[in-house]
């Protein structure tokens, strides 16, 4: 089951995904043109283009990053995220649990086997 | 190794069956369980001294506030009460808050909670992986049906010294099973554990890192800002003509570049990565080990053996 959280960090991540993506689409496009041996005026005119959009892009980057920030860092994210983590501690022991019981169990069996015995041995020569 | 084990138990001896248990019954995470571990309590002690330190001045700050304000800040509460009336001398009076905390004194409050809480889920599943449960069933079994045995000799009963003989023939095969059923049981639950876990574990971290960036602890995002800054003076000095500006811009870049990824290495919000990583790598290695089928297919074959091996002895 999604709860809300889980939602916004989702978008946060989809986003930030997409901004990544197309800064490395207009850095490929650029590299290749830095990469000439020379530059011609169309190309540093090109190359002027696509570096303004992608610091735009990394401007948006930063500034998803920081609304993301500040929704992880919230105490209701933060709750959030202390409760999940605690469920699948809980279920973790729980278990432990279990497996220390049943060797309690085959412990407290053999105990209550050697009394008998012991019983048995005892009243027997009667 | 899942198909070697399979075709393995359709060959089977039966000396040889607790060395392929070892080997086929459950994946070795010691190495998973380990980097995981070693992850998580790396960075707990300096997050925890880090997060403590922020808490405190978080603290002060809003008292400061609250006295300029003339709000309540303290008051002289029960457990301090009890130490006067000579009824829990010995105790600490430590007097109540008269104040509900700020937003980012609440914020330092549970991001504690939760560095405990993955503490918590860290001993947890060592425990679970690392549990010596099966092995201490498993060598239970033989002493209580020995026991039983014993007390089949006991009594002299013709019927119970047959019984006891029976209880003996199997003796070893009920440890087997029994230690299967417990390797199972561990090997599920820890694939579950760690399935659901893993999400809980990135939430974690994820958060605990935001909290560094917000109280400027780890300046990740700040570096970020001041290379991609430095970057644009750079390309501006490129094209300005002026050479020396240009070497300034660059020494400069490199510097602050080098400074953002030494930042993400090596702060505390790098070292939380790798409680994400190890612990994703732990699951990874779980999701890709022998399943719950193949263990129940075992039980299976060695039922199957069983009851050949007896029918041959007639």
């Amino acid at each position: 089951m999604t709860t809300p959280n889980q939602v916004t960090r989702g978008q946060f991540v989809s986003l930030k995904t997409s901004l990544v993506n197309a800064v490395h689409n207009l850095f490929e496009r650029e590299l290749a043109l830095r990469r000439k041996p020379t530059l011609s005026p169309n190309d540093e005119q090109v190359l002027a283009v696509l570096f303004a959009k992608r610091k735009t892009l990394q401007n948006a980057i930063a500034e998803e990053r920081e609304a993301e920030i500040n929704f992880l860092s919230s105490p209701a994210t933060l709750e959030d995220a202390n409760a999940t983590l605690a469920n699948a501690t809980a279920e973790a022991r729980a278990q432990l649990q279990r497996m220390a019981d049943l060797q309690a169990a085959l412990l407290a069996a053999d105990q209550i086997v050697q009394i008998v015995t012991g019983l048995v041995t005892a009243l027997r020569p009667l | 190794m899942q198909k070697i084990c399979r075709n393995s138990f359709r060959v089977i001896r039966l000396t040889a069956l607790p060395l392929l248990l070892v080997a086929c019954a459950v994946p070795d995470l010691s190495g998973e369980v380990g980097a995981f571990a070693a992850a998580g309590h790396a960075v707990n002690t300096p997050l925890k001294a880090t997060l403590d330190a922020r808490l405190a001045l978080a603290r002060s700050t809003q008292i400061t506030d609250l006295i300029r304000q003339g709000h309540s800040v303290y008051a002289l509460g029960d457990q301090c009460q009890a130490i006067g009336a000579g009824l829990a001398i010995g105790q600490p009076c430590v007097p109540d808050d008269a104040f509900t905390p700020d937003e980012e004194n609440a914020r330092l409050i549970v991001a504690e909670h939760l560095l405990a809480s993955l503490e918590d889920y860290i001993d947890a599943v060592t425990l679970l992986a690392g549990s010596t449960a099966p092995d201490q069933i498993a060598a239970q079994i033989p002493v209580l049906t020995g026991d039983i045995k014993t007390l089949a000799a006991a009594t002299g009963d013709p019927n119970l010294v047959t019984a006891g003989a029976t209880i003996d023939k199997f003796s070893s095969a009920l440890s087997i099973v029994a230690r299967m059923a417990t390797e199972a049981a561990r090997a599920t639950t820890l694939r579950r554990v760690v399935r659901r876990g893993d999400p809980a574990v990135a939430a974690a971290v994820d958060s605990l890192i935001a909290v560094l960036e917000r109280s400027g602890d780890t300046k990740v995002l700040d570096l970020y800002r001041a290379t991609t800054a430095a970057e644009t003076a750079m390309e501006t000095a490129r094209t300005s003509g002026d050479t020396a500006r240009y070497r300034a811009a660059v020494t400069h870049f490199e510097a602050t570049s080098q400074a953002f990824s030494t930042e993400s290495q090596t702060s505390l919000a790098g070292q939380l990565s790798g409680v994400r990583a190890t612990h994703a790598a732990l699951a990874k290695r779980l999701a890709a080990g022998a399943s719950l089928a193949d263990i129940l297919a075992f039980t299976h074959e060695l039922a199957q053996l069983r009851a050949a091996i007896d029918a041959a002895k007639g």
